[in-house]
């Protein structure tokens, strides 16, 4: 089994019309044994969140590869902490690391999708199947671990009514089942320190984290763009870059696009490699 | 990127029963690649100034090395005399900078007269048709074709009404985001006149005068060469050709 990983990001047009920066960043890192993908988005009534996003980003990515077993609380934990070092370093506050983030992890045998906050995890099956799983949360409001430092959550439990609202939802779409979509609509409290979901590493060939980007292209339903940003046409090098550029491309000859940033990462499984 | 072995290389046939090779795109990783291709005169004429000829063209591809955009560069170098079976020699096909072993370019001997048409047309539809492959495959490309001569065409089975054809199905197909060609004359101020005429009607973009096969000459133009390449390579993304070329060398 070889894998190889690659990582894609792009400012949306409101950002691009707006003079301000892209506020998803995404990163990724593969060898023989390890594998990981993040993307993080930026909080946008937030402060310098693109900033803040790159550091969410670059400490889960160090954390994964310094706890490769996969704890996600202790992979959470150590993400955390050097999140904190950095905001203190570059003297940021505390509003500039309201950041999302999510991403897929593989060590050895074991696959994981973690998204703290919202955005898209999917995967292309064996068969070629995509299955999606989309976490969203009400009015556009996901939380931050960011959070967790500044008040212990109570702003961000406030602001949505209280631990018991529904304001946490998860869409898991699968075209080839019955139901295709399923939607379960979870507590604050439920949703509150993130989702993980296991993947058996046998059954796939491509696992991705996407922001929540996708759900805002232009014109295009987000399963929609899911699908097209997983169509790929090679998986050598920089195979997210070149799928994400073509569908950029595609897009603007029809006069669409994506409205905000859009990123992506994504790791090739290769069980027929030696 | 390790040097290509020869499976790493794949052939594919052209019109006019012309072939080339090229890096199998599946191994390549970046996003996008401008595509250079050098046809060489290698016919009797050039003899008196073979070595140097080769040493400029050998110069031109090791200056591409240092360019920033270096790894985004896929160089294809052939020679074309009638001496060669089709009239065309191909060093090697498109392939990476890191791939190419200048003492390949050593082995070329020249003799036997001129298949300039037929290296024109087979240098511009080589980089089409490897264009659409990494189109297919969602690699964005531009492409720089020079085609340095001494003398006029003597023996070719192509016309320059089909190389004009070639050129304006690539602008047309929008398989490249550019290309520009360059027919070089050096030691052939008798004939400019003649290649002059052949540009205009074969379609390709410019035709410069390099003036008297000296050593210093060779060098302008080997520093020209790569300079275009150069130039062509960061263009790529913007949707234009290049900055300017200079019309002399």
């Amino acid at each position: 089994m070889r894998f190889t990983a690659d990582h894609a990001f792009h400012i949306g047009s409101q950002h691009l019309r707006g003079g301000l920066p892209c506020q998803d960043y995404a990163l990724s890192q593969a060898n023989g044994i390890f594998g990981a993908a993040v993307v993080s988005d930026g909080c946008s009534s937030g402060g310098r969140t693109d900033v803040g996003a790159r550091i969410v980003a670059h400490s889960t990515l160090t954390s994964l590869i310094e706890a490769p077993e996969l704890n996600e609380r202790i992979v959470d934990h150590y993400s955390h902490r050097r999140d904190e070092r950095a905001r203190a370093a570059l003297c940021l506050r505390p509003d500039d690391l309201l950041a999302t983030c999510a991403y897929v992890a593989i060590w050895g045998n074991r696959a994981t999708s973690r998204i703290v906050g919202d955005g898209v995890a999917a995967g292309i099956d064996r068969d070629g199947q995509l299955v999606m799983n989309r976490i969203e949360w009400a009015n556009n409001m996901p939380v931050y671990r960011a959070y967790w430092r500044t008040d212990e959550y109570r702003g961000f439990v406030t602001a949505h009514g209280g631990m018991e609202t529904r304001a946490f939802s998860q869409h898991i779409f699968a075209p080839d089942e019955d139901p295709r979509e399923l939607i379960a609509r979870h507590t604050v409290e439920d949703g509150l320190v993130g989702t993980s979901i296991d993947h058996d590493l046998r059954m796939f060939r491509f696992l991705a984290v996407f922001s929540d980007g996708v759900t805002q292209v232009d014109g295009m339903d987000w399963r929609d763009v899911v699908a097209e940003l997983m169509s790929f046409k090679s998986t050598e090098g920089t195979f997210v870059k070149r799928r994400m550029l073509r569908f950029l491309k595609d897009c603007q000859q029809h006069g669409r696009g994506p409205i905000d940033d859009i990123a992506m990462a994504c790791i090739h499984i290769d069980h027929e490699a030696v | 990127m390790p040097r290509l072995d020869g499976t790493d290389v794949e052939t594919h046939t052209l019109g006019g029963n012309f072939s080339f090779t090229g890096a199998r795109i599946t191994d390549l990783g970046a996003t996008e690649y401008t595509l250079v291709d050098i046809e060489v005169d290698m016919s009797g004429s050039v003899i008196p100034f073979r070595a140097d000829l080769i040493e400029a063209v050998k110069a031109a591809v090791e200056a591409c090395r240092k360019s920033p955009r270096s790894e985004n560069l896929l160089v294809r170098v052939a020679a074309f005399s009638t001496a060669y079976h089709k009239g065309l020699n191909e060093v090697h096909g498109f392939i990476p900078l890191s791939s190419i072993d200048p003492a390949a370019y050593d082995t070329l001997r020249a003799g036997g007269g001129t298949p300039l048409f037929d290296a024109c047309y087979s240098g511009v539809g080589a980089s089409n048709a490897y264009a659409k492959m990494l189109y297919d495959q969602e690699f964005n490309a531009n492409a720089i074709s020079f085609f340095i001569t001494d003398g006029e065409d003597t023996d070719s089975t192509i016309r320059p009404a089909q190389i004009r054809a070639e050129i304006e199905l690539a602008q047309r197909e929008e398989l490249l985001e550019s290309h520009v060609s360059i027919l070089i004359g050096i030691n052939a101020r008798s004939c400019s006149g003649a290649l002059r005429d052949f540009q205009r009607e074969a379609g390709i973009t410019q035709y410069i005068d390099a003036g008297d096969a000296t050593k210093g000459k060779l060098a302008k133009l080997a520093q020209f060469v790569s300079q275009s390449i150069s130039s062509t390579s960061q263009a790529l993304g913007t949707g234009g050709p290049s900055q300017a070329i200079a019309a002399t060398i």
